[in-house]
């Protein structure tokens, strides 16, 4: 069955870099928009966080943060994402600011913190249901979401309640919740927590085809992520 | 509308699935509501005067206990960020919590009233303004206590702070629903009552939900 | 604004010179207020000497209600204008405005027991006193109630402000609440015409009172001011 699906899957990898290229193309031509961050600082409890960070992001760009723990990954995150307001400095989406707009802002973006936002009570399937209606602009469909599962491994899992679930199958979950949405922008608080090899290389497969689609993601981990088009921020 | 929709669809099935939460709260009422007779006699004039401050104060009671559930369990396990950052705004987030909250909770209350009512020995004609006054305050009780348990979310002995942050400004519904029910009983009309319970509810309501809104929104800064 | 360049060092150099003018005004006033209210003014011809309790009374309940009002109105500025100061502020004069109510309530059942013969009476003014002295206690509460103490000035400010705008609805309910529930012997519970022999004590009262407001406010702004330089120094 693999070496029957593998050629098939060649010719969609081709199809969607030709197609990448025709919508980049075209967006250069446009004017593309660009995620851009300046002089960003932060402050927790009175101390300074980081200081001083400045990138911007393209289209089909993407960007990684490493630190330690507790060098201000989670606060950089939730300030892009728009939660905490930063201690000065500003987040641009467009040429526009969030903090103004942020109501139009969080329609192009998601965010996945630390906790899993899964309700354990529920089942896959309806937890999912749930995230996508909420996060697309119509009703989500459920061959998208079972495509989603099969990318993970656990379209068996769709109709069990999720406290039989373990922490490395929620964690699945919670990233299948970010790979059926439609939006561009990604905005990950480590993904592959408790994620194995498999898994993780999944996850980069599926980052660089975001990537590839014209869209941003900006991830914080601990490991390496050697994705083209990706620049790095080395936090504390 | 949608999303609106598909998050009360969500608090509903989940207090469906924790073995229903709203029965818990009713429980509560009834057990409450028949603990004042053991306190004050079985007399039936004493009962049947005490009876309409009786209903309202359990009222209050069972929505102040199930105030907890609205953003506390969301909040603990992360949903409550995530549903801040998607596309939907949050004046809309609060308003479908506290309308699912309402349904759960409320509704239930609101329908067994004239049975708790009765057992107290109040008339017929007075259950039915006592449902009405009920229909119409309970959403805005509900309200108020979004913005207690919003204020509150993280502190240390979450639920009794909201108890005594809420119970002040309760004071005013109390007072306007259970003279609405008592201007029945002598005999009045109780129509300036209950207007001025629905003007409250039209007023107040929607400047609580905005202020809830701004409240959660503001959770992680200092 | 004005507002926007008082930080919490200008406001230190600031009093501390003052504190002393304050201390020594309130102890010579309240001395004054004192002799005037107890020695020199006239006894009442109904109550006799149980009159001068209006004189501790009224002004505790006149400061109950402004300190709450600056209480509200420097949690607005706080929250507009993101000013420390102002939030310091509405802490520090929370307890002092609920130690009024408290004053407030018990004088006025102490005068009450000589004067209409019982401690407390359900009417509307002692109920509204009632109701404010329960939302003092859930202002402080709330101000106590987080782990990290600062992260409290926030939800409490936003509760202040709720507070002010309930206040008024909730005075107005009571006093409803109280015409419905008329009891059947009307009884006089104004405070008695005044006569200017008794009106200067009760505004030298009134005076003093105010003093020791300040006085304590700036002891316990400046209280709190270093307590939080001692803990960003503990943290850096």
């Amino acid at each position: 069955m693999k070496n029957i699906t593998t050629p098939y899957k060649t010719i969609i990898f081709v199809a969607e870099s030709l197609f990448a290229m025709y919508t980049t193309k075209n967006l250069n031509n446009k004017g593309m928009k660009m995620f851009a961050v300046c002089n960003l600082k932060c402050k927790r409890n009175e101390r300074t966080v980081f200081s001083n960070i400045n990138f911007s992001l393209k289209q089909g760009e993407g960007l990684i943060l490493n630190g330690a723990n507790a060098s201000g990954k989670t606060s950089l995150l939730q300030i892009l994402s728009g939660l905490l307001k930063p201690f000065s400095g500003s987040v641009t989406w467009n040429g526009k600011d969030i903090s103004k707009e942020i109501e139009e802002f969080k329609n192009k973006i998601i965010y996945s913190g630390h906790k899993n936002g899964i309700k354990a009570t529920l089942t896959v399937e309806e937890n999912l249901i749930f995230w996508g209606t909420l996060l697309s602009k119509k009703t989500i469909s459920k061959k998208i979401i079972y495509k989603a599962l099969k990318e993970y491994q656990i379209s068996h899992l769709a109709e069990t309640p999720c406290h039989m679930l373990s922490a490395g199958q929620l964690k699945k979950v919670a990233l299948c919740r970010v790979f059926i949405s439609t939006v561009k922008i990604w905005i990950l608080d480590e993904p592959d927590n408790s994620l194995d090899s498999k898994n993780i290389l999944t996850l980069k497969k599926v980052l660089a085809r975001h990537l590839r689609l014209g869209g941003i993601f900006i991830l914080a981990t601990h490991r390496n992520f050697d994705i083209r088009k990706t620049k790095l921020i080395k936090l504390g | 509308m949608r999303k609106f929709l598909e998050i009360m669809k969500r608090d509903i099935r989940l207090s469906w699935r924790h073995g229903g939460d709203g029965l818990i709260s009713l429980a509560f009422f009834i057990i409450a509501a028949s603990l004042f007779p053991l306190g004050i006699g079985p007399e039936v004039k004493i009962l049947s005067k005490v009876s309409i401050g009786v209903i309202w104060i359990v009222t209050l009671l069972s929505i102040l206990l199930s105030l907890d559930k609205l953003f506390y369990s969301d909040h603990e396990d992360g949903s409550l960020e995530l549903m801040l950052t998607s596309p939907i705004s949050t004046e809309s987030l609060v308003a479908a919590k506290c309308l699912a909250n309402w349904i759960v909770s409320c509704l239930p209350i609101i329908l067994l009233s004239p049975l708790m009512a009765s057992m107290l020995y109040l008339h017929t004609s007075e259950i039915v303004i006592l449902m009405i006054t009920l229909f119409i305050a309970t959403p805005l009780l509900v309200m108020i206590g979004a913005v207690g348990s919003s204020l509150t979310i993280g502190t240390r002995l979450r639920s009794v702070l909201t108890a005594i942050l809420v119970l002040p400004l309760y004071t005013p519904v109390l007072i306007f629903g259970t003279s609405a029910v008592e201007a029945t009983v002598t005999g009045m009309t109780p129509n300036s009552h209950i207007i001025i319970l629905f003007a409250l509810l039209l007023g107040m309501g929607p400047l609580l939900i905005i202020i809830s809104a701004m409240i959660l929104r503001n959770l992680k800064n200092e | 604004m004005l507002k926007k360049i008082i930080n919490a060092q200008s406001f230190l150099e600031l009093t501390k010179p003052t504190l002393r003018w304050f201390a020594l005004a309130t102890i010579f006033f309240i001395t004054v207020g004192l002799y005037l209210s107890l020695v020199k003014s006239p006894a009442d011809y109904q109550q006799s000497e149980a009159v001068r309790i209006m004189y501790v009374h009224v002004p505790s309940a006149w400061m109950s209600l402004f300190i709450y009002a600056c209480i509200a109105g420097s949690s607005a500025i706080a929250l507009i204008w993101k000013n420390p100061v102002a939030f310091i502020f509405a802490k520090a004069s929370s307890p002092i405005g609920a130690l009024f109510t408290l004053i407030t309530l018990v004088t006025g059942s102490l005068w009450g027991k000589p004067m209409w013969g019982t401690w407390w009476v359900w009417d509307a003014r002692l109920t509204s006193v009632l109701l404010l002295f329960f939302i003092y206690i859930a202002h402080i509460s709330l101000l106590n109630a987080f782990d990290n103490p600062k992260r409290g000035e926030r939800p409490s400010a936003i509760l202040a402000l709720v507070g002010i705008i309930n206040l008024p609805i909730i005075k107005w309910s009571v006093d409803w609440w109280n015409t419905l529930h008329q009891p059947a012997s009307v009884t006089r519970l104004d405070t008695p015409a005044i006569h200017y022999e008794m009106l200067i004590p009760l505004l030298v009262m009134s005076l003093s009172f105010m003093l020791y407001y300040i006085t304590i406010v700036i002891i316990r702004m400046h209280n709190e001011i270093v307590v939080r330089k001692i803990n960003s120094l503990r943290i850096s």
